[in-house]
């Protein structure tokens, strides 16, 4: 039988306590620093909690788009931790209550499963190792990155600690069931306990052996547990939350609004790391530090200093080191551009949100960025010197481009068009954008959708001269004061008329019409032109011709379109019953890869990447022989256009509007 | 109209020399019968030529206010011109349209009490009645002035005048020294040197710019480069011809953002939605497409010159004067006659 | 010290407007600070920041002036003036004349800047005139600010292709020219500062001031008369004849 002597039990009594108290300081000084962030994290759900834990603990769903093998081994490991919760509580309470392990010693299957588990732990922990050390470096960066010169070492040795200690807890666990099994026979066989089992058939005093075992696996995990907040692999608390709060946004990485009015607030967007949402220092917790995200970062692919990976884990390193001043709720912490994230990678940033999409532990890396910026612009007055012109545009006449909004409908020249001052009530309310009514190969995407409506006969009209920008390259260039000027003045406008459904061509204008301005009370039917016309041709009003051409297409998802707005389908159904064969493309749907001109980098300077991110995408899309690149977004048409260009290439780069004009034909009604 | 003398003003830093025959040309477009007479004031040092080129263009008087160059640009003159002018009747009085005449004719007409007109860039006279005319709304609109009998002080833009012809006969001047007693100085020079030749884009009287058009060089590239070298060849071969006609032209080159994007030319050079947005007097597009980022940099310069190979380029709505054509064969012959 | 910015708005070219061709007065467009007005509020906030200053901002007009008068606020200027005459005055001396009269009022001022000229009508004659009205000296087209002192600025200037670098005593009227720098682009926080601060409104009689006082003749302008943008197509035989006119073309702007 097992028994502790009282000695035993008093020393393991108080390291417990230590332990709970450790554990209990740490707790609060998480909180303290959480709550140094602004805004309140989302609220607590029991069901959501269950939800989180069932969709991204046990299955974890959000791992699976990369890396197949080292996830299942992950998963092996996620499992087993959930698995070796139970093992410690029946460990810690033998320790009292001595007899519960040879009582469970009977004729059940525990001692099986904890076998098998241990061993499934092993191998994978074996599997990781021989992964992290065989690879030259895998958390590497490049030098133009702004980062704490330690962070490659540091994930190195976090990640041996804690495989060393895993492989220690769990190892010394199974050693030691192993040595049981020559005291205690066992009804199960156990196949790696008896793997071991030989090596004890001489021990002469087994009982000892067994405890020394028992306690190196149990003293391991309570050297593990103060290290643990230090280590990244505190993710598997606060990914978890950090699911549990990000499931309550209303759209794709939703932006806070702010309230510029308000005379008690002295602080608009974030310049220091407690200016930002608490949600962003949860990130920093949460962070798996995997550079998942500067995989698909496009401005890193061309060359950019900004790394998504780097910032978090710059974030966290921040706070390990300066936990203590940083959670009095009076320390101003350093600002941000001097150690997290440089000032160029702040505006090298298309969001795209590739890094949101893939991340595993759901960070929003851009949300920080984009608050980043209004601190940037709003307190500080810095940005690209470029977006002096935009914001001048935008004052002076509400559009990017500076153009009078008498020019609203220079576009449309040459063909029938109806105002909503000739049709103030129409069904459906065609929002046309900047860009389609004053950028040139978007205004043919724009004469095509037109010729589609005419030929329809819809109840029809456009804004004309009314029409303003969304806001959408402002919002995203920090100035959230002239966002709202338009957005406001919008809302009003659309409220007016009250038109049963509204359609754009452009993704950028769809988002902001359909999901962002819902918070400053909009609730409008918003559809892009793909789902228009898609309905159109469900419903009859149009009929598509399969075109003769067998040459392959490539079609380009727009980031706000189809990561965004999970739009990725209507597209794709239009083209394939227009007898369009697509090519592979590695970036496609919700997974696309950027053109390079969101988040207002459209309308800054270049600035020198290797490769610009226009150039990669149209590498990408031209690597198979294809006739044409299709899409559906007025800004890629023209960043990928100008690739094309650049590159001296033939392939045409169209609206979908323009490919349905071409095989349509107006159905009998 | 009354008979007084129209009194032509020049200083030294005004390049006389040159300026002269135009504004005695505008003197001369105040009346076709002749019975003003035209008396000039030059204020500066001492000055061989202009008495004998003022004589042939039929000046009566010639008055010299003599002072130093940096004298001149202290103004040390100001209160003696004023006294001058307040006992010299005449009917009009014209500075060129330079910086420092510019200052001095609204200074002096501070002191006459009466209202300038500036940057005059015709004058007419009709049945007796002279009307001075000058742009307004860049270029877009003008305003008609009637001088009416009543003393007026101008500025002109000397170019916008033809130079006058030598009058025949006889060429006898009255030389008049205007002496005046030194007054307290409140600008004083520290030093002078000649100004640096380069001028920012932004500064920049006359822009040559170039676009995408530069790459379609049909002349042949040397054999043995590879196809980005040979791209490079094309740009450099383009901008070469950009940048001899803008020295030739005193004015700096601009490329529009796709040769900055391709990496030809740095983002200093870009004129346009996203790099800078430039009004020279002259600008001069090759082988640019116009797209709206580009002419929305531009679309202020007071003259522009599109050259591009493409009828249909959009360019052409915004150009004053618009030549479809290659640049690699119109830029050599131009850069010729300039030689 | 203090230091006056005399600023206007003017009409934004680059968008649609009305050439105000029957009763001369600009209307149906849309406003902006002078741009050379911003390069004198450039170089007056230099010194503020530099060697401290307080700046006033001044301009004459109807209320639609006070938006040029907030842009200079935004910038950072510390307070703002307007004289309302009830008539929008077109003569840059009548301009002058109240500038001057409002310069006296404030009182004990050093410097007073003003804008080259303007883009739209391109008079450039407000500040000589202004300086003569004062009785102050002129120094135009500013390039740099050398130093300043308790009673002069040394500043340096271009004229025909020589620098002159030039000391001159207080008060002085000064404009400066676009080599001065970028002005720099308003800020959120200011221009919401300026948004809240309150304008001064003084009248023509606070300041003494008559029109009929200003100039002996009376305004000479006739009429405003539209010139179509010309757009022509150059076509001739071959390039060397092409590059002959357009060479012609070009020198008769060549400045």
């Amino acid at each position: 039988m097992i028994a502790f002597t009282i000695t035993e039990k008093i020393v393991f009594a108080c390291l417990l306590l230590l332990t709970t108290y450790w554990v209990a300081r740490t707790i609060r000084q998480f909180s303290e620093i959480i709550q140094r962030g602004k805004n309140t994290l989302g609220k607590f759900s029991f069901t959501g909690l269950l939800r989180v834990l069932w969709q991204k603990v046990i299955l974890l769903l959000p791992t699976w788009k990369t890396r197949f093998w080292p996830n299942l081994f992950h998963l092996v490991i996620v499992w087993g931790f959930i698995f070796f919760l139970l093992t410690n509580l029946i460990d810690l309470l033998s320790v009292f209550f001595g007899e519960i392990s040879s009582r469970a010693n009977s004729a059940h299957a525990y001692p099986f499963v904890s076998d098998i588990i241990s061993g499934l732990i092993l191998v994978s922990i074996i599997f990781f190792m021989v992964r992290r050390l065989s690879k030259p470096n895998p958390f590497r960066f490049r030098d133009n990155v702004l980062s704490t010169p330690v962070v490659d070492q540091a994930i190195l040795a976090d990640s041996l600690i804690v495989g060393g200690l895993i492989t220690i807890h769990v190892g010394s666990h199974l050693v030691a069931e192993s040595i049981r099994t020559q005291f205690m026979p066992q009804s199960f066989w156990l196949p790696f306990a008896s793997l071991l089992s030989p090596l004890w058939a001489q021990t002469s005093n087994p009982l000892l052996l067994w405890k020394v075992f028992f306690w190196i696996s149990i003293l391991s995990l309570l050297v593990f547990i103060p290290y643990f907040p230090k280590s990244k692999h505190i993710h598997l608390i606060f990914a978890p939350l950090n699911f549990l709060f990000r499931s309550q946004q209303t759209s794709f990485s939703s932006l806070p609004d702010l309230n510029l009015d308000d005379p008690q607030v002295e602080i608009f967007g974030a310049l220091r790391l407690e200016d930002l949402e608490r949600s962003a220092i949860l990130d920093s917790f949460a962070c798996i530090m995997c550079f998942r995200c500067q995989d698909v970062c496009p401005p890193y692919q061309s060359g950019s200093p900004l790394s998504p990976a780097v910032f978090e884990i710059n974030k966290r390193f921040y706070l390990k080191e300066n936990a203590k001043q940083f959670s009095s709720s009076n320390y101003d912490s350093p600002a941000l551009t001097s150690y997290a994230i440089s000032s160029q990678a702040v505006w090298d940033c298309t969001t795209c949100g590739a890094c949101v999409e893939i991340c595993p532990v759901g960070i929003d890396p851009m949300a920080d960025i984009l608050a980043i910026r209004r601190g940037l612009t709003l307190m500080e007055n810095e940005f690209p010197k470029s977006f002096q012109l935009l914001f001048r545009n935008i004052e002076r006449t509400a559009n990017p481009w500076g153009l009078s909004n008498q020019q609203r409908l220079d576009w449309a020249k040459g063909l029938h068009v109806t105002t909503i001052q000739e049709n103030p009530h129409p069904d459906v309310l065609w929002w046309v954008g900047c860009a389609g009514a004053f950028e040139n190969n978007a205004q043919k995407a724009s004469r095509s959708f037109l010729k589609i409506l005419n030929a329809t006969q819809l109840n029809y009209a456009v804004l004309g001269e009314q029409e303003n920008c969304t806001g959408d390259s402002v919002r995203r260039a920090g100035r959230e004061d002239l966002y709202l000027e338009l957005a406001l003045k919008n809302i009003e406008l659309l409220n007016q008329f009250k038109a049963g459904q509204i359609v754009t061509s452009c993704p950028h204008c769809l988002h902001n019409l359909k999901n962002e301005y819902s918070s400053l009370g909009a609730d409008f039917s918003v559809v892009h032109s793909s789902q228009f016309l898609l309905d159109l041709v469900q419903g009859g009003s149009i009929q598509l011709t399969k075109s003769a051409d067998q040459t392959k297409i490539s079609y380009h998802d727009s980031c706000y379109l189809s990561r965004f707005n999970q739009l990725t389908d209507p597209a794709k159904i239009l083209l394939n019953q227009c007898g369009q064969l697509p090519t592979n493309l590695q970036y496609t749907n919700s997974h696309t890869y950027c053109c390079g001109a969101g988040g207002a980098q459209y309308w800054k300077e270049s600035t020198v990447l290797t490769r610009p991110v226009n150039m990669e995408r149209w590498q990408q899309l031209t690597a198979e022989p294809v006739s044409q690149v299709v899409t559906a977004c007025p800004f890629c048409l023209t960043m990928l256009a100008d690739a094309g260009r650049i590159q001296d290439s033939v392939i045409p780069v169209i609206d979908l509007c323009e490919i349905i004009l071409n095989q349509m034909q107006v159905g009998e009604k | 109209m009354n008979n007084l003398p129209i009194l032509v003003v020049v200083l030294e830093t005004d390049n006389p020399g040159d300026s002269l025959p135009n504004l005695i040309s505008a003197a001369n477009a105040f009346d076709h019968t002749g019975s003003h007479v035209i008396e000039l004031l030059y204020i500066g040092s001492h000055d061989d030529l202009l008495p004998q080129t003022a004589a042939d263009m039929g000046v009566s008087k010639f008055f010299h206010l003599e002072t130093s160059l940096v004298k001149l640009i202290q103004k040390s003159f100001l209160s003696a011109l004023a006294s001058f002018l307040r006992n010299k009747p005449a009917l009009a009085i014209l500075f060129d349209h330079t910086p420092l005449a510019l200052e001095v004719s609204t200074q002096i007409a501070a002191v006459l009490k009466t209202q300038p007109i500036t940057s005059v860039d015709s004058i007419s006279t009709d049945n007796g009645r002279t009307t001075a005319a000058r742009r307004i709304l860049a270029g877009n609109a003008k305003q008609i002035f009637d001088i009416k009998d009543q003393l007026v002080v101008m500025t002109i833009n000397t170019t916008n005048f033809s130079a006058a012809n030598p009058v025949a006969g006889d060429h006898s001047l009255e030389s008049i020294a205007v002496t005046f007693s030194p007054v307290e100085e409140h600008l004083h020079v520290l030093s002078s040197s000649p100004v640096n030749q380069y001028v920012a884009l932004e500064h920049s009287r006359v822009i040559v710019a170039g676009g995408r058009g530069l790459l379609n060089n049909y002349n042949p590239a040397p054999t043995g480069l590879g196809l980005s070298e040979v791209e490079q060849w094309k740009f450099e071969q383009g901008f070469e011809l950009l940048k001899t006609l803008a020295s030739q032209l005193n004015g700096s080159v601009a490329v529009t953002r796709s040769l900055v994007d391709s990496g030809f030319a740095p983002y200093d050079l870009q004129v346009g939605q996203t790099g800078k947005t430039v009004a020279p007097d002259i600008y001069i597009a090759c082988g640019i497409s116009g797209a709206i980022q580009h002419t929305m940099g531009m679309r202020r310069s007071k003259l522009i010159i599109a050259i591009n190979n493409d009828p249909q380029a959009p360019i052409f709505e915004a150009a004053h004067y618009g030549v479809v054509g290659d640049m690699y064969k119109i830029l050599p012959e131009w850069i010729a006659l300039r030689k | 010290m203090k230091i006056v910015i005399a600023v206007t708005n003017v009409i934004d070219l680059t968008q649609p407007y009305k050439i105000p061709i029957e009763n001369h007065t600009p209307h149906d467009y849309t406003p902006i600070l002078n741009p050379w007005d911003e390069f004198s509020l450039e170089a007056a906030l230099h010194i503020k920041e530099k060697y401290s200053a307080e700046l006033i901002a001044l301009s004459t007009g109807d209320e639609m002036a006070e938006s040029a008068l907030r842009k200079a606020l935004a910038m950072g200027c510390d307070s703002a003036i307007r004289v309302e005459t009830g008539i929008n005055p077109q003569e840059s001396g009548f301009i002058a004349a109240i500038l001057a009269a409002a310069i006296q009022k404030i009182g004990a001022v050093e410097m007073a800047f003003c804008g080259r000229q303007s883009i739209d009508f391109e008079n450039g004659s407000v500040a000589g005139m202004l300086a003569q009205f004062l009785g102050w000296p002129y120094l135009a087209q500013i390039t740099t600010i050398e130093s300043l002192y308790p009673s002069k600025i040394i500043a340096r200037r271009t004229v025909a292709n020589q620098l002159y670098t030039i000391s001159a005593q207080f008060p002085l009227v000064l404009t400066a020219s676009k080599e001065f720098g970028e002005p720099r682009f308003p800020s959120f926080m200011g221009t919401r500062k300026a948004a809240k601060a309150s304008i001064e409104i003084w009248s023509a009689a606070d300041l003494g001031i008559e029109r009929n006082q200003i100039n002996q003749v009376e305004s000479r302008l006739e009429r405003v008369s539209a010139e179509p943008f010309q757009r022509e197509m150059i076509t001739a035989e071959n390039e060397a004849k092409t590059a002959e006119i357009l060479n012609q073309k070009v020198n008769l702007v060549l400045p």
